[in-house]
């Protein structure tokens, strides 16, 4: 076995505030990958059709969606067929809910593990992650399948290639909303209870059943502030084709979800040392 | 060769007592006022700690309950920052604090190790490696393909000590994990422990069992109420400890325990053990004993005259919480027509007693034979039996090889044609 210089650990009380620990967080990626695992086999043991629910669970969700505000409320999908125009902003929009749900109760659920085990906590969270894309890649193929029966011409041009580019701030934003509320649920368990109506509320500011021309112009800004509304219109933009004007503002949104990773970050490991006292 | 390994510094541990929800609000007003409120209670689980562990040694921590030895084990695991102090530790760290922790019972076997694997900070390539040696150690090679949820505990604790004891650490840190499992397996585990130690790592070992401890470690640190109460060779601070006062919440500093703080038995029934201690043979108070001395429990009573033919009595318990034996006053012919007061001390003498080195906890009960039970209070002492030279030829004997201490003989003499 070959000699490796000694590491060396000081416990001590810790203080400062940019202290993110990030080499740390990479020495342990395996047990990143391992928890993105667990998440997923627990998730669908034990169930009939396993897997299958991540693709049935939007695709319901846009068959219903698509009645009632397509059809019934008559929703403008700027000019795109309304169910495919629906499913492509549902996608990033549904990964970023449960994501954020989850990755909120990941501390909790993994209290045992934090009491008796050191590792960086932020990986509980940060699985959820990628647990997320999985399920997100296993629907893009129904998207894409529903990208040829509509519109044959349309699929595979240039900016397909750029999809994932929006996919970036939607994990920095649903990782920094997962690290400030699963800090915050270890101490205040009302975030439980709180999460489920703030995302519902966040459907309503994000252009996903409807379209940002459903507001006047001059108030579009608000709308493209929140990182969300990015990355849905660039999902559109770069599958549907779909004209997309407010890049700036959006731009300006994307910043705001490094904001919220970044201060999610400190937050967080101030929270980390006193965590296993208090969970 | 030996370099100190483990250097602990004036180490320090607080707890705010109280509800942690309040904190918000309060200092929210305590900042407003521009001044800190009366500090809130506070308990010093380790105060002033002091201690430095030399490579491969094997160094034990022992305590009473609440004396903060998990607390410092968890604080050189890196699980909680310590409030003062440091520690400053050299080399790979394994911790193992409870045994199949991160196991999560709907994945498999091979699952779990490589789930427990990368919690402890293993690579998946390292345990990859090492993955057959940890089946085949387990001895689960037939499930590894079964979700954990069907196994058994035993089992369980098989597999997760595997894995631990695969980590090449140089520095091991574990907690009380040889209470579980059988005696087979332990004898495994304490195998691999001394191996560990014997390729030049070091292990700390927080332990209730005297026996493992007292066979295993070098030095020991007595721990009690947060402090050092004692650190050196084993066999001293064992010695140190048995005649050292229990539980510093319960007992007062006669060492009795109370017990009046409790629910009653039934609904409307009186309360009348109100404390009990264990006492060496002048009466001073002591929290074990030694196998074949006598083990002395005084209790104190109070309106057990108003119940003339009330019997006292022990019951003393393994750790498994299985019934070992029973001893009362009846037993021990009563009190005749001695006087009796409102309030009083019985004490219980059990002679010989025939218990193997091990942690045990005693239920104390005062009933009227074939009539009713009055008062009982389980696991009202803890205490710990240390081994003694009992067969004169240095053969120490534990409580893992049964609990029960019996004397006899053997012979010896040639085989003349046994069909």
């Amino acid at each position: 076995m070959m000699e490796t210089p000694r590491t060396t650990y000081v416990r001590r009380p810790r203080s400062g505030w940019l202290d993110l620990a990030l080499d740390e967080l990479w020495a342990y990626r395996d047990l990143l990958f391992t928890l993105m695992w667990r998440n997923l086999t627990v998730r669908y043991k034990q169930s009939v059709i396993g897997i299958a629910w991540a693709v049935l669970k939007p695709v319901i969700q846009m068959l219903v969606f698509s009645v009632v505000f397509g059809r019934l409320a008559n929703l403008p999908s700027d000019g795109v067929p309304y169910p495919i125009f629906l499913f492509a902003g549902l996608l990033p929009w549904t990964y970023f809910t449960t994501t954020v749900t989850s990755a909120t109760g990941s501390l909790l659920a993994g209290s045992t593990m934090i009491s008796k085990v050191y590792f960086p906590r932020m990986i509980l969270p940060f699985s959820y992650l990628l647990t997320g894309l999985i399920d997100l890649a296993l629907s893009m193929a129904v998207l894409f399948g529903m990208m040829v029966w509509y519109r044959a011409d349309m699929v595979f041009g240039l900016p397909i290639l750029l999809f994932p580019v929006f996919l970036l701030p939607a994990i920095v934003f649903a990782g920094g909303c997962g690290l400030w509320l699963s800090a915050m649920a270890v101490r205040y368990r009302d975030i439980h209870h709180l999460v489920p109506y703030l995302l519902q509320l966040g459907l309503f500011v994000t252009p996903v059943v409807y379209a940002v021309t459903l507001l006047p112009d001059n108030y579009q800004w608000i709308l493209q502030l929140n990182p969300m509304t990015g990355v849905v219109e660039g999902f559109r933009w770069s599958l549907l084709g779909k004209h997309v004007t407010g890049w700036g503002w959006m731009s300006l949104g994307f910043g705001i979800a490094l904001l919220v990773l970044l201060t999610g970050m400190i937050f967080f490991r101030r929270v980390e040392r006193t965590v296993a006292d208090v969970i | 060769m030996s370099a100190p390994v483990i250097e602990v510094e004036s180490l320090g541990k607080v707890f705010q007592l109280g509800e942690i929800h309040r904190e918000w609000s309060a200092r929210l007003v305590e900042r407003l006022r521009g001044r800190r409120a009366a500090s809130a209670e506070v308990l010093h689980a380790l105060a002033d700690i002091n201690f430095v562990v030399e490579e491969g040694e094997v160094f034990g921590v022992i305590g009473p309950n609440g004396a903060g030895k998990s607390t410092l084990l968890k604080i050189l695991a890196g699980i909680t920052d310590p409030s003062s102090g440091n520690a400053v530790l050299h080399g790979r760290i394994g911790s193992l604090l409870e045994v199949g922790t991160g196991f999560h019972p709907d994945l498999t076997g091979k699952e779990n190790i490589f789930l427990n694997g990368t919690i402890l900070g293993l690579r998946r390539r390292e345990i990859l490696d090492e993955y057959d040696r940890i089946v085949d150690f387990a001895g689960l090679e037939a499930f590894m393909d079964t979700p954990v949820k069907r196994y058994s505990s035993g089992m369980q604790v098989r597999l997760a000590f595997a894995v631990a004891a695969h980590l090449r650490p140089e520095i091991l840190l574990i907690d009380e994990v040889l209470a579980v499992g059988d005696m087979a397996f332990q004898r495994k585990c304490l195998g691999a422990m001394k191996e560990v130690a014997g390729g030049g790592r070091t292990v700390l070992f927080v332990s209730h069992n005297m026996a493992a401890v007292g066979s295993l470690c070098h030095r020991t640190l007595l721990l009690r109420q947060g402090r050092v109460a004692a650190l050196g060779p084993t066999d001293q601070v064992i010695e140190t400890y048995i005649h050292s006062i229990d539980d510093p919440h319960t007992a007062d500093n006669q060492g009795f325990v109370a017990f009046h703080e409790r629910k009653p038995l039934f609904a409307h029934s009186p309360l009348l053990v109100r404390a009990a201690r264990l006492v060496d043979d002048q009466g001073y108070p002591v929290t074990a004993a030694r196998t074949g001395e006598s083990l002395r429990v005084e209790v104190v009573v109070e309106g057990l005259n108003q119940f003339p033919s009330a019997v006292v009595g022990l019951t003393v318990r393994s750790v498994f919480d299985q019934k070992i034996f029973h001893f009362n006053t009846a037993m021990a012919g009563g009190f005749g027509s001695a006087r009796r007061y409102s309030r009083e001390h019985v004490r219980l003498e059990v002679q010989d007693l025939p218990l193997m080195a091990g942690a045990y906890s005693l239920d104390l009960l005062a009933f009227e034979p074939g009539v009713r039970l009055i008062d009982r209070v389980d696991g009202a002492l803890s205490f710990d039996v240390v081994e003694t030279d009992l067969y004169g030829g240095g053969y120490r004997g534990e409580a893992r090889e049964g609990f029960i201490a019996v004397r006899g003989t053997c012979a010896l003499w040639p085989d003349e044609g046994t069909p």
